[in-house]
């Protein structure tokens, strides 16, 4: 396990996981909302932010975790009102109709919540809709390592 | 005033020997730096007098290294390149090297560019505290991840740049590595580096199959094709 760190985000990756971490671009600057990219497939570079680039080359054995931080103002409340990282995350989280655009055999999931009075987005792609219950692991396994400061 | 004579004799014949051992001593600092692979480089020699393209060195069971760096936009990154299912080629360019542009320019045209292996191949510029980032972002083919990363430079031993090092993703063993001035020269090392690499690989293959006939195992043998032995209770 490798870690990735980078403006208060730490994750540790497993043996041929590609990893990113970056400062989202937004109109106002002046708050910091970052982004990190973690896939165990060879992520394209100049991706945007949901990593959709990365998305339509999965093969089915391929999972991609996108997280991204929203506006702090949202944090705590509505969409944002869970606080914390998904702790139960299963097979029926995940669904093919979730992929920001029409990718057969693909599947993905979002969950969005809290985390020290900012917002977040865990947005997870799964290469096989099929092979879910098996993918799943490689995700948790991974996600398990995240720190948020 | 023989003496003087005598004495001037020895005097030039002393600086006659320092002079010649100071010769020797830069031809030999000279030959090192050739063999070190020093002025391959055409900046370092105006003119752009042609030099010999090195053989790929093969270090052995050298295995690789994930590259972990930051890109020419900032990102903080990590390249999976052990235990990946691709292979790797990483390309140790620089902002500066006249025989660097010439990979720069071509890893911009990505449609002509074939990587031997179908490898992956990743651009890696030493740091920012060496690089200008907005200098790597110019040069940077969109087509392929740039990281920039001192550590890379420093854990794969890049003696020069260019330098190429090959890596097979699942084993994560260094296939070769070594340096050229065209990328047809890049994928003829690697082209040969694979080839050799398929060779040890089916060499092994023949001497198990040597000793294996010698055991007096030929194909075919029952202990070779075990059956399938059913569960029975007593067993437990």
């Amino acid at each position: 396990m490798e870690k990735l760190t980078r403006s208060g985000l730490e994750i540790e990756l497993p043996d041929g996981w590609d990893g990113r971490i970056y400062r989202r671009e937004v109109d106002d600057d002046a708050v910091t909302r970052r982004a990190l990219h973690a896939a165990n497939f060879a992520l394209p570079p100049n991706l945007g932010d949901y990593a959709v680039g990365a998305a339509e080359r999965m093969g089915s054995g391929d999972v991609l975790v996108v997280l991204l931080e929203f506006d702090p103002d949202q944090a705590g409340a509505g969409l944002f009102a869970n606080e914390g990282l998904p702790t139960s995350m299963g097979a029926g989280d995940f669904s093919p109709s979730a992929m920001p655009r029409a990718m057969p055999g693909r599947s993905a999931a979002q969950w969005f919540f809290s985390r020290g009075g900012r917002a977040f987005c865990l947005y997870v792609v799964l290469g096989s809709h099929g092979e879910r219950a098996a993918l799943l692991p490689l995700v948790s396994q991974v996600l398990k390592t995240l720190t948020i400061d | 005033m023989a003496e003087v004579v005598a004495i001037q004799a020895v005097a030039i014949v002393l600086l006659g020997v320092l002079v010649v051992g100071l010769l020797r001593s830069h031809a030999e600092i000279l030959r090192k730096l050739h063999e070190l692979g020093a002025g391959l480089d055409p900046d370092a020699t105006p003119g752009g007098v042609t030099t010999r393209v090195p053989a790929p060195v093969r270090r052995g069971e050298a295995t690789g290294f994930d590259v972990a760096g930051i890109t020419p936009t900032d990102q903080a990154a990590r390249i999976g390149v052990v235990g990946a299912r691709q292979s790797t080629v990483l390309a140790f360019l620089s902002s500066g090297c006249l025989t660097c542009g010439g990979f720069w320019d071509t890893f911009a045209r990505p449609d002509r560019l074939t990587v031997p292996g179908g490898a992956r191949l990743v651009v890696v510029t030493k740091g920012s505290e060496i690089e200008s980032p907005a200098r790597i972002r110019e040069l940077a083919p969109p087509a392929f991840p740039v990281v920039m990363s001192t550590e890379a430079w420093l854990e794969y031993q890049v003696p020069h740049t260019p330098y190429f090092v090959y890596v097979d993703g699942p084993s994560g063993r260094i296939i070769g590595e070594g340096s050229a001035q065209t990328w047809d020269q890049v994928t003829s090392l690697w082209s040969q580096a694979l080839a050799d690499d398929a060779d040890l690989a089916a060499g092994g293959e023949a001497r198990a199959d040597r000793e294996l006939l010698q055991a007096g195992i030929h194909p075919g043998h029952e202990s070779l094709h075990p059956r399938r032995r059913r569960w029975s209770p007593d067993d437990e």
